[in-house]
């Protein structure tokens, strides 16, 4: 078997690279650090059988993000296997950089020049390059299979080589004067580097350098305390040998991005937000409302005339009406489940849409932008991909918490995630509003995304101002080009994620309504309640909990328990209320229609308490996938911190809504406004005074003082 | 001889040197994206509150935050 390790610069087509030898679907997309853990396939060529591991993008072999780390330490574990190395034709300077951290190492290495920016005319000299270097180049286009027979035939070849027993010799003159420039420096710990590089060569020289280099991690392992303070004289020996390089070899025109007419416009000082904002705003639209509830209606109706119906005629003729079986498709499988799925076309379009976002590299641009807010609240404008994967999922979004270079900032980002309005909760947020608000639940929702953000970039504040201060939080980030979506990609796209939530359906969500209708169908002591009276087992755990929440407005024991099974999944809520209301059809409608009754199990008083519902559902705890996760990236006390602290920030903002609504309700809206702004008018006085009474205090030599002390 | 965020726009500049400020592991990362002396920078683009600097060099752009701006002496 052949092992091979691809390594790479950020952005520069690993994972497409990836994809297309293993025919694998990796996230892939326009933007810095998609890629956060290894991967690895198996694919056949020739009748060989290749192992390949896609590894996070790097600079260089010294880490300064997690993702970068792994990357870097399963190269160093895995010195032996062969290395893909792609760079980026139109930045083959930088890219080369890598390549020559990679030779000091001693590792076997093809480098695949990817063509990315086709527009752009490289002419670079392989054979000459390859010469001087001393290691294989080919040409390749990451997402033309075809085009990838060269690198497979390379690989065959370089691997039969090391099995006769080649090991990589590389030419190292550019840095060994460095080296001898400093072995005095460096003998001490000869004997220290000996104990772990043996006899070999290579790893002796790499670790020498990394010393230079000031490596924290090396010189932890070595335990070596020293200052080098040599990195820039590493750095520019490497620079100045790749541009004698490159100028033999190339005759490349550089482009650089960010000065287009597009960016004019879209980074312009003072538009560029509001447009961001105006794509949001209609990706939006498009996804719940016009397009999306089309379709989702459209599916309603397919499945109801199509699946639900024939199926459920079928087991009533077959069992008899009042048997359980029936009761629990019914219930569980028609009116929960098949809920769910009409969401099936609005999940796939948000999805699509975000990865619009990424794929196009307008990410980056946002990302800029946003700097300025996160900057200030102790993110980076990178958080901006954690936060928009957020709509999406998650679980996924915490794990581009990775991206981030410090690791406080790692903690603030991770936490921060389950605050943002993901795709889950999108079902609640429609059906519950939708009853009470009908075609102003539009703004409802916005409000809720909205509300989402604001409490999480909020929260971040917080977090920085108190107990996780970054402290090497830099924010460098590389500008990719504009690139337009092929029709191919954007079908595949749209197949993995409809695959993806049929899947998450047809299991996690089918057994958990599966779970819930046993639960509130079966009593303590485990009888069928059926048509009979009794009370079940999620009944009684319900009331048992609802005096707590009280204050919010939630009066039925349904929307607790539904609250609980929703920990699982947040779709579930959506499902289980319609379970407890018995609902039998997989309409939207009937769940709305069966909320608003008061004689149903579940039922809202009115749209203050829903208003306090969604608002809770957005903010409480973080559904179990999205806690193991964070356990796992963040560690179990910070997790357990964040989900106490999110907890008490749902409670309280719900508390504050509902008691707003209600407010509202019962006095009406002006008077209701002029109080409010009345208290709010003398909370600010107070808090003015004071600040005034406590400066006083502080500086009494105010007067006095020469200095200009900016504080006062 | 200025810092990097006191440059005009659309103008090209030479390093000089990285200044003390930043802590080793960003300095590295730096060297490492090529920001030597003798490099030729140019600022493409500020944004609205001066936080983040879009700058171009070697061939290719990076934002930066306006920390590591400071930074960086150019003539």
């Amino acid at each position: 078997m052949i092992k091979v390790n691809l390594v790479g610069n950020p952005n520069t087509g690993k994972t497409t690279l990836f994809n297309s030898l293993t025919h694998s679907h990796e996230h892939v997309g326009n933007w810095h650090g998609v890629t956060v853990e290894e991967k690895s396939a198996f694919y056949k060529y020739k009748g060989k059988e290749i192992n390949i591991v896609d590894l996070p993008g790097l600079y260089s072999l010294t880490a300064l993000s997690y993702e970068e780390k792994v990357a870097s330490d399963y190269i160093l574990k895995n010195k032996n296997r062969i290395i893909i190395n792609i760079c980026d034709a139109s930045n083959l300077q930088r890219n080369l950089f890598l390549t020559l951290g990679l030779m000091e190492l001693g590792c076997p290495i093809i480098l695949a020049v990817n063509q990315i920016d086709k527009k752009k005319i490289s002419k670079i000299d392989l054979a000459g390059l390859s010469n001087s270097l001393g290691i294989d180049i080919v040409y390749i286009n990451a997402s033309n299979r075809k085009s990838l027979i060269n690198l497979n035939e390379c690989l065959i070849k370089l691997n039969e080589k090391i099995e006769n027993g080649y090991k990589p010799n590389y030419d190292l003159d550019y840095i060994k004067s460095l080296l001898n420039d400093n072995s005095e420096k460096l003998n001490k710990f000869n004997k220290k580097i000996y104990d772990y590089s043996k006899d070999d060569n290579n790893l002796n020289i790499f670790y020498k350098i990394k010393l230079l280099e000031d490596d924290e991690n090396i010189k932890e392992k070595l335990s070596i305390t020293d200052q080098f303070d040599k990195t820039i004289c590493v750095a520019t020996s490497r620079y100045n040998y790749i541009d004698n390089l490159m100028k033999i070899y190339s005759t490349t025109q550089n482009r650089t991005y960010g000065k287009s007419k597009l960016d004019k416009i879209l980074l312009n000082r003072f538009l560029a937000l509001p447009i961001f904002l105006l794509f949001l705003a209609t990706a939006f639209y498009l996804t719940f409302f016009s397009v999306g509830a089309f379709l989702s209606d459209g599916l309603s109706y397919l499945l109801e005339q199509f699946i639900s119906q024939p199926l459920l005629n079928f087991l009533i003729k077959t069992f008899g009406e009042n048997n359980w079986l029936v009761s629990l498709v019914e219930v569980a499988i028609i009116g929960g489940m098949g809920s769910i799925l009409t969401f099936l076309p609005q999940v796939a379009l948000l999805f699509f849409f975000l990865s619009l976002l990424e794929d196009s590299g307008y990410l980056s641009r946002v990302a800029f932008v946003f700097e300025d807010v996160l900057g200030k609240v102790g993110l980076s404008g990178k958080s901006v991909y954690t936060l928009l994967m957020g709509f999406g999922c998650s679980t996924t979004a915490v794990l581009t918490a990775r991206n981030m270079e410090d690791k406080n900032s790692k903690i603030k980002t991770g936490l921060l995630t389950p605050c943002m309005s993901c795709s889950a909760k999108f079902p609640i947020y429609a059906v519950l509003g939708g009853a009470f608000f009908g075609a102003n639940n539009i703004f409802v929702i916005m409000g809720l995304y909205l509300l989402g953000v604001v409490i999480a970039i909020g929260l971040s504040y917080i977090f920085e101002k108190t107990c996780l201060k970054s402290k090497e939080q830099s924010f460098i980030l590389e500008f990719p080009p504009y690139r337009l979506m092929s029709f191919k990609r954007t079908f595949s796209l749209l197949w993995q994620n409809v695959k993806l939530f049929i899947t998450r359906v047809a299991t996690l969500i089918l057994a958990m309504n599966i779970i819930v209708w046993l639960l509130s169908n079966f009593t303590i002591t485990f009888k069928f309640i059926g048509d009979e009276n009794g009370v079940s087992m999620l009944e009684t755990f319900g009331r048992i909990l609802s005096p707590i929440f009280v204050p919010l407005g939630f009066n039925s024991w349904g929307l607790i328990s539904a609250l609980i099974a929703g920990l699982v999944a947040k779709e579930v809520i959506v499902s289980s209320i319609a379970m407890f209301n018995g609902v039998e059809e997989n309409s939207i409608n009937s769940i709305q229609s069966s909320i608003l009754l008061t004689t149903s199990a579940v039922y809202f008083t009115g749209a203050s308490s829903v208003l306090s519902y969604l608002v809770f559902c957005l903010l409480y705890f973080p559904c179990i996938a999205t806690s193991s996760v964070l356990i796992k990236e963040i560690g179990k006390k910070w997790t357990f911190i964040g989900i106490l602290i999110e907890f008490i920030i749902a409670y309280l903002t719900a508390f504050f809504v509902y008691t707003f609504a209600r407010t509202i309700e019962v006095f009406g809206f002006w008077k209701s406004f002029i109080t409010i702004i009345t208290i709010f008018l003398i909370l600010l006085s107070i808090i003015f005074v004071y600040k005034k009474i406590k400066n006083k205090k502080i500086c009494p030599y105010k007067d006095k003082c020469s200095k200009n002390c900016k504080k006062f | 001889m200025l810092k990097l965020n006191e440059c005009k726009e659309n103008k090209l500049y030479t390093i000089l040197y990285v200044d003390e400020s930043l802590s080793n592991k960003i300095k590295r990362r730096l060297y490492d994206l090529g920001f030597l002396t003798g490099t030729n920078i140019k600022i493409l683009r500020e944004s609205l509150l001066k936080k983040a600097y879009l700058v171009e060099i070697r061939g290719y752009t990076l934002c930066i935050r306006n920390t590591i701006a400071k930074s960086i002496i150019v003539k």
